[in-house]
């Protein structure tokens, strides 16, 4: 089995350029106008539908070719949409976060626990501007991020020429980056990290059911809580329209010390699938992992 | 040459190798990657709560991690010259 995502972005870097440059002479309105077009000059080739194929077989179960085209059409431009209104929050500085008080405690909460905090979300939504605004966090934010080198969106502090507000913790690097992200639950920090692609070996996943099929999960994270404490805090960010998007806690949960066995864990990356697939069905056009996510999950790599 | 076998016994019992035998492995071998033991970043999580747990002994940094986790004899070397149990 190998790993299906790659990270690399749909559009070149110059179309992501241009579309900066709308921002910066017309706004988001005028941005907003090219998309409809230029989303639809994607969505004709064969080779973008297929990327979101499996979701939409999966999703809405298309009865023919125009259907899952509309389909296709609808969730691509949402995902422009999302991504036009990151590269707006970096250049104008611009975005409405929509949370409810409860949650916000919530957060803080989990937070004041000083056992640190890892949150999970996924490819789904505005999970880039939301890295960008954990500020109802108020503890340090590390974000596991791996950034494939033909990823041409720039981040939104990247707009401004400034720091990250969060320090990365690369998967990639030595030991998968394990050690920084125990050393950052452990001085209290909120660990940001994606719940829905595993990175590196396949052995350490975990098939969950999730729209209809079987998936696999990474199932680190949870031997991470396991081992530190820290509660895992499931949030999603649904983009809500121009220039506004949620933050929502679909899930909170502590992980027991289960021992090493990856199958103990199966019930919690189950819980996270769970309140995925209650997004997705929430969002239907929100969901852009862009590969076929049940792709060769019924063979244990083991 | 204690410690060495103190913390095989301690990664046979609680890591999964995959039927590998401890006992062929000398202080050289390297504890990551495809030769020597073959752990790999979850194992890690294993090995640094096993050594913070019977040794209390933290990792700062990765810079750190990358020197003891070297080979089985660098960690032993190190649990031998931190450890607080």
């Amino acid at each position: 089995m190998k790993q299906q995502w790659t990270g690399a972005s749909l559009a070149s870097r110059f179309k992501h350029r241009f579309v900066y440059g709308l921002i910066w002479i017309g706004g988001r309105f005028l941005a907003y106008l090219f998309l409809y077009p230029l989303v639809l000059v994607y969505t004709l080739f064969p080779s973008i539908r297929r990327k979101s194929r499996a979701y939409i077989q999966k999703r809405f179960a298309p009865s023919g070719f125009f259907t899952f085209f509309k389909h296709a059409y609808k969730l691509n431009l949402t995902f422009a949409r999302t991504l036009t209104d990151r590269a707006a929050l970096g250049i104008l500085g611009r975005a409405d976060i929509v949370s409810n008080a409860k949650d916000r405690t919530l957060c803080q909460q989990l937070a004041d626990q000083h056992r640190g905090v890892i949150m999970l979300t996924a490819h789904c939504g505005c999970w880039q501007q939301a890295a960008a605004s954990l500020n109802f966090f108020n503890a340090r934010k590390y974000l596991v991020y791996y950034r494939n080198p033909k990823d041409n969106d720039k981040m939104v502090h990247e707009h401004r020429s400034q720091g990250a507000p969060f320090t990365f913790i690369n998967p990639a690097s030595d030991f998968g980056g394990v050690v920084e992200m125990m050393n950052a639950l452990h001085s209290g920090g909120v660990l940001c990290a994606m719940g829905d692609r595993t990175f590196g070996s396949p052995k350490n996943s975990l098939a969950v059911r999730f729209l209809g099929g079987t998936v696999r999960l990474p199932y680190s994270f949870y031997r991470l809580a396991a081992c530190t404490g820290a509660p895992v805090a499931v949030m999603f960010f649904p983009w809500l329209g121009k220039g506004r998007f949620g933050a929502e806690i679909a899930d909170v949960f502590t992980v027991p010390d289960l021992g090493p066995s990856k199958e103990a864990y199966l019930p919690y990356a189950q819980k996270f699938a769970d309140a995925l697939e209650t997004f997705c069905v929430k969002y239907p056009y929100q969901f852009f992992n862009y590969y076929d996510f049940w792709e060769n999950v019924y063979a244990d790599p083991r | 040459m204690q410690t060495l076998d103190e913390i095989k016994q301690l990664i046979a019992s609680n890591i999964d190798l995959g039927g590998a035998d401890l006992s062929s492995f000398g202080a050289d071998a390297p504890i990551f990657g495809e030769k020597g033991l073959g752990l790999d970043s979850l194992d890690a999580v294993e090995l640094i709560m096993l050594l913070q747990k019977k040794y209390g002994i933290t990792i700062e940094n990765m810079q750190q991690g990358r020197e003891i986790f070297k080979d089985l004899g660098t960690l032993v070397a190190y649990v031998d010259a931190n450890r607080k149990k």
